[in-house]
């Protein structure tokens, strides 16, 4: 079962789920968006390994934008703090970032149960594209656990 | 069906009491009861660890082989099997699809950006009861490894090898058995119709697409 705008609401109220910094006005029908923080991380190798150590160099998104390779992975994270010990979080991008060709996470869009932090979002686009700070860039949605 | 329910018990009420506030106030409290139980009983939800583990004690759920160490707060980890293969022409929908088998061997293999890899998980998984989900890690995302492209949703059904579709970003070594994705459990809301002609459901290589072979309509 997914929570609806207003539930995800009273879930914040109720303090049942973590968004932070929260503002109505970024509720949709049945998700939140949240915005880019305006650090990102790529890689200095070329050839990656999950056994090693894989060096980062970061990147600020300056005001007049910064233009993303289809070559790279950005590592990024949200503004908000998000979580909740009773819904699962799963992240998405939004419909206007996906026509753009940009894809905020790669594979893993699921967020564990009590996990409580800035989530990590893994931009990958398509073609070169310009993004701008503070950028609303994805959504969460919540889900009931059993 | 809820409102039936209250429906029933509205008039049985009044039999009892006759101030009508009363029975108004009666029949919001039993609304509001029998729709707080419907929610908790009958909709879909993902299942926690402590569930899934249950469910495969149980028999709903096939993970095998199966190891508590794997299981997170809602999803299980499976591992990568190393047989692979590279999809080489996708060119022409009608046609059957030419690859290349590989395997992985200890000291890893480099996957290559923009060629697409097929391979599988080593566990059987499957269940009739919940729909799975598989998606890559966390930290195999983070490394720019697409698990799964487009098509995260399993269907109910026979346990079994699965297929997992691999791409990545930028060049990436990956080794046999690795930790690679997680799968979740859905549980479903309505009747379920298992269709017995799902053949990708009875693969445990890696299979590739078999659209070629669909009738067009």
């Amino acid at each position: 079962m997914i929570l609806t705008g207003s539930e995800i609401q009273k879930e914040v109220e109720k303090g049942r789920i973590v968004i932070n910094p929260f503002n109505v006005s970024d509720i949709e029908t049945n998700s939140y968006d949240f915005h880019i923080d305006n650090t990102l991380y790529t890689y200095k190798k070329d050839i990656l390994d999950p056994t090693e150590e894989n060096p980062l160099e970061e990147i600020k998104i300056p005001a007049s934008g910064l233009i993303l390779s289809p070559k790279k992975i950005y590592i990024a994270k949200t503004k908000e703090i998000i979580g909740s010990d009773y819904f699962v979080p799963i992240i998405k991008g939004r419909s206007s970032t996906g026509r753009l060709g940009i894809f905020v996470n790669i594979t893993s869009d699921l967020i564990d149960l009590g996990s409580i932090q800035k989530p990590t979002l893994t931009l990958h686009c398509v073609l070169p594209v310009k993004i701008y700070p503070n950028t609303k860039i994805g959504q969460v949605t919540f889900w009931v656990a059993k | 069906m809820i409102f039936n329910v209250s429906k029933g018990f509205s008039s049985l009420i009044c039999c009892e009491y006759s101030g009508e506030n009363d029975v108004a106030k009666i029949i919001d409290f039993i609304c509001v009861f029998y729709t707080t139980l419907s929610n908790i009983y009958n909709d879909e939800m993902i299942l926690t660890a402590k569930d899934i583990e249950k469910e495969v004690k149980k028999g709903n759920i096939t993970i095998d082989p199966f190891d508590k160490k794997c299981l997170k707060p809602n999803s299980y980890i499976y591992h990568l099997a190393p047989k692979l293969i590279q999809i080489l022409d996708v060119g022409d929908k009608r046609k059957k699809v030419k690859t290349k088998e590989l395997v992985i061997k200890e000291r890893g293999l480099i996957l290559e950006p923009n060629k697409l890899y097929l391979g599988t998980t080593v566990e059987m998984i499957g269940s009739k009861k919940f729909v799975t989900s598989l998606i890559g890690r966390n930290k195999i995302g983070k490394l720019g490894m697409f698990l799964q492209i487009t098509a995260d949703l399993g269907q109910l059904g026979d346990a079994h090898k699965w297929t997992l579709e691999i791409k990545v970003v930028q060049r990436l070594r990956i080794y046999p058995n690795m930790e690679i994705g997680q799968v979740t459990f859905w549980l479903p809301k309505g009747e379920i119709d298992i269709q017995e002609t799902e053949f990708y459901a009875k693969q445990n290589e890696p299979y590739p697409s078999q659209l070629y072979n669909e009738k067009t309509k």
